[in-house]
């Protein structure tokens, strides 16, 4: 499979970090991390790109970030999602289960037909 | 791993690049989450065996461009750059404002002083201001070079402190600001303007364009100064949400001196207008802070002060000045009622 194209990370990108977020807080790093590990590698964007998503989320008050001192003495920002986040992320859900379904629906009608 | 733990070569590239993404578009915290996220994946990358070089390369390149990141964050700030940019240019206005008062006129005091007594009209000795010149110059000139030979260095290290002491930094170009134009404006208007012209009118529009021209500096660089503190000064929203006694008093005090202002016009209409614009405003952006109740309180100390101590000095217009104060406290209770049911209903 090749790498997924800009167009379809860029707008899967807010749903994918509201469920990661909805899952329990977290912060930049690991947030890519999980990603990573879910997509094992298909997934390919700069990591430097995901701050200005999560700052656009902070300012429409999906999410709220703190700086605080994680275990090992490192200043971290961590993101918890709000009351907000979680209805939106429930309206997105629904959208993508939707988008799912007619996707699935057209693609067992048949096969490809070349002519 | 701590940073001071790498070689120099690893923290100097860091520094680098640090360096490399200081642009109008990231704030200080942006910047500072950035590195911290550089840090995971070198450690990471180290602990997979990776040298320090491999790591930083490895990691600079999955962090991605300088270019694509600013780009990505220039989308989302532009109101940062564009308040970024505002700011310096208030912050050039208020220096060389000081400027004039620390080169032109201090030294100038005590022949001011003097000249007032003898009734001379021209004052600034030749002498005096040539020297002073050159000193501004030297100094100009030195500021430029050391532009040239370090560049950025000197905006970066400017920009790093008023964003680390904003609220300090506020206080301190209002208060400065307030003195030196003060002290800008006496020189000429008890000078040049009263005695050639020698008019009562002609020395109110001096007070007047003064106070226009100081005012909006002084307040305008306090204002967005305040609103430099990391990353609040994206937007208003964030900005009043994270307001904290101190700012509030600030703000309560830079009002109160935009309705003082208002009070050069002599008209009643304006001074009360201006009372109830501006306080409300205060009063809704104070609402939407954590201890509002707090918050407000300190928002009308500075005018609680002011109209006490201008009412025992002046005991023939204490009921005027009860009635500006009372018209104070119903604007910020109307601002933030209207801020707090906004609250209450989201």
């Amino acid at each position: 499979m090749n790498a997924l194209s800009k167009d379809l990370i860029a707008a899967t990108s807010v749903p994918v970090i509201l469920s990661i977020l909805s899952q329990g807080e977290s912060y930049g790093y690991e947030i890519i991390q999980k990603v990573k590990e879910l997509s094992k590698g298909q997934l390919q964007f700069s990591d430097g790109t995901l701050y200005p998503i999560l700052r656009k989320l902070e300012e429409k008050e999906f999410i709220v970030s703190e700086w605080r001192i994680a275990d090992n003495e490192k200043r971290r920002r961590y993101y918890r999602i709000t009351l907000t986040g979680i209805n939106h992320f429930k309206e997105e859900q629904a959208s993508w289960g939707l988008m799912q379904d007619i996707i699935k629906q057209i693609w067992s009608q048949g096969n490809i037909i070349l002519t | 791993m701590e940073p001071g733990q790498y070689n120099f070569n690893l923290t100097s590239e860091i520094n680098n690049w640090q360096q490399s993404i200081r642009t109008g578009a990231l704030t200080e915290d942006d910047i500072e989450e950035l590195t911290s996220h550089l840090y995971d994946e070198i450690e990471d990358l180290q602990s997979k065996g990776l040298s320090d070089e491999e790591a930083f390369m490895i990691a600079l390149k999955r962090i991605g461009h300088t270019k694509e990141i600013e780009d990505e964050y220039d989308k989302l700030n532009l109101s940062f750059s564009n308040g970024y940019n505002l700011l310096m240019l208030f912050w050039g206005a208020s220096i060389f404002m000081l400027m004039q008062t620390v080169l032109f006129v201090g030294p100038n005091l005590p022949r001011l002083i003097k000249s007032k007594r003898d009734h001379i009209w021209y004052l600034l000795d030749i002498d005096l201001t040539r020297t002073l010149s050159y000193c501004f110059c030297v100094m100009v000139g030195a500021l430029t070079v050391f532009n040239i030979v370090k560049p950025d260095k000197v905006s970066a290290m400017f920009s790093n402190l008023i964003a680390k002491y904003s609220v300090v930094a506020a206080f301190f170009s209002f208060f400065i600001g307030v003195c030196a134009s003060w002290y800008n404006y006496s020189s000429i208007n008890s000078n040049t303007a009263i005695d050639f012209f020698n008019k009562q009118e002609s020395m109110l529009s001096v007070q007047l364009l003064a106070t226009i021209f100081y005012g909006s500096v002084i307040s305008l660089t306090a204002w967005l100064t305040l609103r430099y503190q990391k990353k609040k000064f994206r937007n208003i929203k964030i900005f009043s949400a994270n307001l904290h006694w101190l700012s509030s008093l600030l703000l309560g005090i830079i009002l109160t001196w935009i309705v003082n202002a208002s009070h050069m016009a002599i008209s009643t209409p304006l001074t009360f207008g201006t009372i109830i614009v501006c306080f409300s405003i205060g009063g809704y952006l104070v609402g939407r802070s954590k201890n509002f109740v707090l918050n407000l309180a300190m928002l009308q100390l500075y005018s609680a002060c002011e109209y006490l101590i201008i009412s025992i000095l002046n005991t023939q217009a204490h009921f005027l000045f009860a009635f500006e104060y009372a018209f104070v406290i119903i604007s910020i209770l109307l601002g933030s009622s209207i801020s707090r049911k906004k609250i209450r209903d989201a």
